[in-house]
């Protein structure tokens, strides 16, 4: 049974009320799902509140899904969507150029990739909420830039501007971390 | 041209370089450090994305919702029962009875198979002694929980939980406190989890639970908010009826754990001193097992993916699987998180 058709059964016994396909189909889509509502929003209160309202939507949406993408695809737009819509009432989209903070993360002697990746979350939540939602959808989650700009009602060329500013200003946060020594400029490897 | 700003780095690594700026990077070997830093930012993104870590959401809260909503409309066994069509447009179609008939033959005749087959019953004693003992482990780190029979509910939420009384569903109203199921069962005016076992809990108009004489306390969507009794011999006469017993008592069951979760005094506790790093490395094999555990019940229900059973089992066990992904993530030191599991 392939992973497509797996999600067809369980979408239709979904759509019919079933809460053990509900549950399998949430069990198998909520990492996924839940983490790109967690990268957009810094408060993890509001980001697990937002996550519920995210699966409440997938829900009742689900009969108008009509099978022309994956159900993860489909999930992940409504999940960003979503998200979107309540950062943009909470009107934490507009101040895309406020000042950063200029401390870097924490740093620790034994740097592993865990903590590297720890430590990217966090400084994903000292950009500007606008260079974070662009740098998270664009290098996080694989959209374009024209998809960006429809989404968030910018230009292409604003969303590069935002993206490029959002990786300079991560890896001066990430400094610490990515750099093995400043003297002679090599930088440890991270695959 | 003497430099390249950090902006147009970032950039380089999507587009290329002009003639100046390439002559740049080849003569400038902290550039091309700073440019390959930059790069190493981008792969880290990317590498996120197919590490999402632990879910937000919790089934529990999520479902109380969506009964509210009135999106689950019925008994997710039952309603699996009624058979499973590949077609998304056959879930929505209004069945006649024979053909709810027919599908119920079918499902049972797959059922019956499904129990017989080496890796559908595999799954199922392996998941049942999984999350048995995960359950009895997480039970046994609380020795308070299952001892102390006159500790009421306030005793739990003056000393923290320890001293609640799970195994007489008293451990459900101090989780109560912890969840919005629990609150919006205080308002409806439940009873309270302290009055003991031989007070009747709420009735509830339902004709399943009352053949049964099982006395769960049910909130309005259904699900029982804590276990006054458990039935110790239920006269079950239909189908319908051990679906439902068999859905509140899990329910009922996994409230239960993540309430001694949640409470465990293991870790840090005072009576039990254990180092950070054994009780990390703990919850790790664990997890393991449980990993193991799910990946068989998967297997079995792509066999029988209608088994109400062995949907429960998987249930059960991705739960425990969850609680343990929770407790890990408290247990580890500040400076680290659970990214991936």
């Amino acid at each position: 049974m392939t992973s497509s058709t797996s999600d067809a059964q369980l979408i239709a016994r979904a759509i019919a009320g079933d809460e053990l396909a509900m549950r399998a189909l949430w069990a198998e889509h909520a990492p996924r799902v839940d983490a790109v509502v967690r990268r957009l929003v810094r408060d993890p209160d509001e980001a697990a509140d937002i996550a519920q309202e995210v699966w409440i939507q997938i829900f009742r949406a689900l009969p108008g899904f009509r099978g022309d993408a994956q159900f993860s695809t489909w999930a992940h737009r409504i999940a960003v969507n979503r998200t979107l819509n309540a950062l943009r009432r909470a009107r934490r989209l507009v101040g895309a150029s406020e000042p950063i903070e200029e401390e870097t993360v924490s740093v620790e002697d034994d740097v592993d990739q865990p903590f590297l990746r720890a430590s990217l979350e966090q400084a994903m939540h000292r950009l500007p909420p606008g260079a974070r939602t662009v740098f998270v959808l664009h290098d996080v989650e694989g959209f374009t830039h024209e998809e960006i700009a429809g989404q968030l009602g910018i230009t292409t060329g604003g969303s590069k501007s935002q993206l490029f500013k959002a990786r300079a200003k991560l890896r001066a946060l990430l400094a610490p971390l990515l750099d093995l020594s400043p003297e002679d400029g090599h930088a440890l490897p991270v695959a | 041209m003497r430099s390249l700003s950090p902006e147009r780095l970032a950039a380089l690594v999507d587009e290329s370089p002009t003639l100046a700026e390439q002559m740049l990077l080849e003569s400038s070997p902290a550039l091309r450090a700073e440019l390959a830093a930059m790069r190493r930012v981008v792969a880290l993104a990317s590498y996120e994305r197919t590490h999402p870590g632990p879910p937000l959401t919790s089934w529990g809260a999520l479902a109380g919702a969506l009964r509210e909503d009135g999106l689950v409309r019925a008994s997710g066994a039952g309603a699996a029962s009624a058979g499973v069509s590949s077609a998304v447009s056959a879930a929505v179609s209004v069945r006649s009875l024979d053909d709810v008939r027919a599908a119920r033959a079918m499902h049972d005749a797959r059922a019956r198979r499904g129990w017989r087959s080496p890796v559908g019953m595999a799954a199922a004693a392996a998941l049942l002694v999984t999350v048995g003992a995960l359950g009895g482990r997480l039970s046994g780190h609380a020795p308070e929980a299952s001892t102390s029979g006159s500790a009421t509910v306030g005793d739990a939420r003056a000393d923290g939980g320890a001293g609640a009384d799970a195994g007489e569903g008293r451990a459900g109203g101090a989780f109560m406190e912890r969840t919005p199921v629990a609150t919006r069962a205080e308002s409806s005016g439940m009873p309270s989890f302290g009055s003991g076992a031989g007070v009747p809990s709420a009735s509830v108009d339902d004709g399943a639970r009352a053949a049964v004489g099982v006395r769960v306390p049910v909130r309005d969507g259904g699900l029982p908010v804590a276990s006054g009794a458990i039935p110790v011999a239920a006269r079950l006469t239909t189908r319908e009826q051990a679906v439902r017993t068999l859905q509140q008592l899990e329910d009922a069951h996994q409230q239960a754990v993540s309430w001694l979760a949640a409470n465990d005094s293991s870790i840090g506790g005072p009576r039990r001193i254990v180092s950070a790093e054994s009780v990390v490395r703990d919850l790790r094999r664990q997890i393991e097992v449980l990993d193991a555990a799910v990946a068989m019940g998967r297997r079995a229900l792509y066999e029988t993916p209608d088994d109400p059973v062995m949907n429960r089992y998987y249930f059960s066990a991705l739960a425990a699987r969850e609680v343990l992904l929770r407790k890990l993530a408290v247990a580890l030191p500040a400076s680290q998180q659970v990214l991936e599991y």
